[in-house]
């Protein structure tokens, strides 16, 4: 659970949650083209499963240091996409998404390439 | 039939064309974020293919072409946009691969593998957006048998619908009121392939950036086009010249005669009226500049060698003078940030000089003037923080409605900031009493947090206007006591509301009664109140404070 606090109280947020919203947000990064479980790295598991929101959160890792979230993700790209291009913006873009939607300051964001699709 | 210079032509073409128009593909963003700099970095993906297609000859199949550029594309593509760009490109590259001239059905073809490469990029696609203008140019050409040039027309005008129509499928882009910033790059270069295909004169260079003619650079075009625009020219001469010989900086182009003479003896003659002489030519134009005391002796001798063009002339002493005013304006009003030398400071908010004297008393190492009725702005707070040597900074507000402001300027501040949530000055007092310079932050944070819970704050005001609370009729100029922050009964006496207060908030085991009277109140008329409570309450430590604040007559904290 990451709590945050302002004058009126006290707002917690599970893990769980954390890790469906930057799902979801991976589902419409560019150069996105599938998810990778985080914790079972062999396979294609769920590998172009079309944007399965419902398992996407699978594919996040997020923890809590100092009050600061730090999100891993696991993704396959699609063949012929600049990876550091297609990786500066998924961090711009899950950084700013989770900021802007929780508050909680996002201190890292670590991009995992464990895939290729055609 | 479109053949392999056509191509390599309407590509470059298209590039130079995205590159001027880039900033006006820029203000389309609806999101003023860094890697919203949609037409910058179509720009520059496209740019980087130009150096590598100008080295091709006319000779070249499209294959090629399409080959070269599709992989220089994906080594320069940045943001979003770029990327799909990329993709589309690799699609002109597969559908052309073999070939040395294409036609309409190998143009579909291409579009069709970079439209499809594109929506695989992405796992949700979001329609809208350039991969929607994209997908609808290729579906309206996807079953014509048009020749190329017809074809092309078709889906520019394809594209152009469908970008119109990009604000009634995001409502972003609806509230915003524009249309999507990579689909109007993708418009654009588009265009300019069918202007090339249908015979137009191919762009050499980024025509707003000459750098030459331009009268400086205000659409900021010049991204790699390696031209200097006479104000950065002589912006450029400006700075290595501290002493000023001669008064007036001379710049102008001379057009030449057909007949024109050497461009060095108009140098030569230069160096004899002034001192910083540039004078260089290409083919066409001389480019002149000097300091001079003569200036129209300059222009005369201009004269002899062509027509003139883009004429300067600058008083320089007086632009001199000007610019030392406003470099000791800036200097006055320039603000320093302390460097952090501790690792904990604090940054209060208070008002009254009794109250200030107390907080610094405890370690506060700023404070910003204001409180109820004068709120400072994030921009004081922000100064306020930057000013605290320190590597880690507590915000205490000490009012409710400054909790949000001292939050935003944290968040601008170059260093860790961290606001306890303080809404009267007491709990301030008692969060900085509570504060342990040997623990570490968190311990401090939560320790100081807890601590306000309690703290009960008492305050004696009086009414601005006539008005209704909590079905209690006030009257203005009637005296008011809150009890944290709450409306709790009015009086007529300020001490005997202060005293009805203090009983209503203290219990049978306060410790602590501290009496912090404000700049309306004088020093008997306090004394008398402690005599009072200090008879009650025997049993509690009763403080007097003089805190010279406004507004409170007193604010009066019970622990």
């Amino acid at each position: 659970m990451i709590i945050r606090e302002n004058y009126m109280g006290k707002i917690g947020f599970s893990e769980k949650y954390i890790r469906s919203l930057v799902g979801r947000i991976l589902c419409e990064c560019i150069g996105v083209s599938g998810l990778l479980p985080a914790r079972l790295r062999i396979g294609r598991w769920f590998l172009g499963t079309g944007g399965n929101a419902a398992h996407s959160d699978r594919a996040v890792t997020a923890k809590v240091i100092d009050g600061k979230l730090i999100i891993g993700v696991h993704i396959a790209v699609v063949y012929g996409s600049r990876v550091s291009a297609v990786s500066e913006s998924i961090v711009g873009k899950i950084k700013r998404a989770v900021e802007e939607r929780t508050g909680v300051p996002v201190q890292k964001v670590t991009v995992y390439v464990d895939g290729m699709t055609d | 039939m479109i053949t392999g210079k056509l191509l390599r032509d309407a590509f470059v073409s298209s590039a130079y064309v995205i590159a001027e128009k880039k900033r006006s593909v820029d203000e389309l963003n609806v999101y003023p974020v860094p890697d919203g700099d949609t037409g910058t970095n179509m720009s520059m993906t496209m740019g980087n293919a130009i150096a590598e297609l100008l080295r091709m000859p006319d000779s070249c199949t499209v294959s090629e072409v399409a080959e070269t550029t599709a992989a220089c594309l994906l080594r320069g593509a940045r943001g979003n946009s770029g990327v799909i760009l990329s993709l589309l490109f690799r699609g002109f590259s597969k559908g052309f691969a073999g070939l040395e001239e294409a036609d309409s059905s190998d143009l579909i073809r291409a579009l069709e593998i970079g439209v499809k490469a594109a929506y695989k990029a992405v796992m949700k696609p979001t329609e809208g957006t350039i991969l929607t203008v994209a997908r609808l140019s290729y579906e309206a050409v996807e079953k014509s048998s048009d020749e190329p040039i017809t074809l092309w027309n078709i889906v520019v005008s394809a594209s152009k619908v469908a970008l119109e129509d990009t604000p009634n499928q995001l409502d972003v882009l609806k509230r915003a009121g524009v249309v999507d910033a990579g689909g109007m790059g993708l418009v654009i270069i588009f265009e300019e392939m069918l202007r090339v295909f249908s015979g137009g004169e191919p762009r050499k260079k980024i025509e707003a950036t000459d750098g030459w003619t331009a009268d400086g650079d205000k659409s900021g075009n010049a991204t790699f086009v390696g031209a200097v625009s006479v104000q950065d020219f002589s912006s450029v001469v400006g700075e290595f010249d501290e002493v000023i010989n001669f008064t007036y900086c001379t710049e102008f182009i001379v057009r030449k005669n057909a007949d024109c003479p050497d461009e060095t003896r108009l140098r030569a003659f230069l160096e004899t009226i002034g001192d910083c002489v540039v004078a260089v030519s290409d083919d066409d134009i001389i480019k002149v500049h000097v300091h001079t005391d003569h200036p129209g002796k300059a222009i005369e001798e201009g004269l002899l060698f062509g027509s003139l063009i883009n004429l300067k002339i600058d008083n320089m002493r007086f632009q001199h003078e000007n610019k030392a005013r406003e470099a000791a304006l800036v200097k006055e009003t320039d603000f320093v940030p302390a460097t952090p030398e501790k690792d904990f400071g604090f940054a209060v908010v208070s008002s009254g000089r009794g109250i200030e004297e107390l907080f610094k008393n405890l370690g506060a190492d700023t404070v910003i003037t204001g409180g109820q009725t004068m709120n400072p702005s994030t921009d004081d707070i922000l100064k306020a923080i930057l000013a605290t040597p320190a590597h880690t900074v507590f915000v205490l507000p000490n009012n409710k409605n400054i909790i949000m402001a001292a939050e935003q300027a944290g968040k601008l501040a170059d260093r860790e900031v961290c606001v306890i949530p303080t809404r009267f000055i007491p709990q301030g007092i008692t969060a900085m009493m509570n504060f342990d310079p040997d623990a570490d932050f968190e311990t401090n944070r939560m320790n100081m947090i807890k601590a306000l819970d309690n703290v009960r704050t008492g305050q004696v005001t009086f009414a601005a206007r006539n008005s209704d609370i909590d079905g209690k009729e006030i009257k203005q100029g009637e005296i008011l006591a809150l009890d944290n922050g709450k409306m709790l009964l009015s009086d007529t006496d300020i001490n005997k509301a202060a005293g009805k207060l203090i009983k209503h908030m203290s219990k049978k085991d306060t410790a602590f009664i501290t009496i912090i009277y404000g700049s309306d109140i004088d020093d008997e008329k306090a004394s008398a109140l402690e005599t009072y409570v200090k008879n009650r309450y025997s049993d509690a430590d009763v403080m007097l404070v003089s805190g010279g604040q406004p507004v409170y007559y007193y604010i009066i904290s019970v622990e």
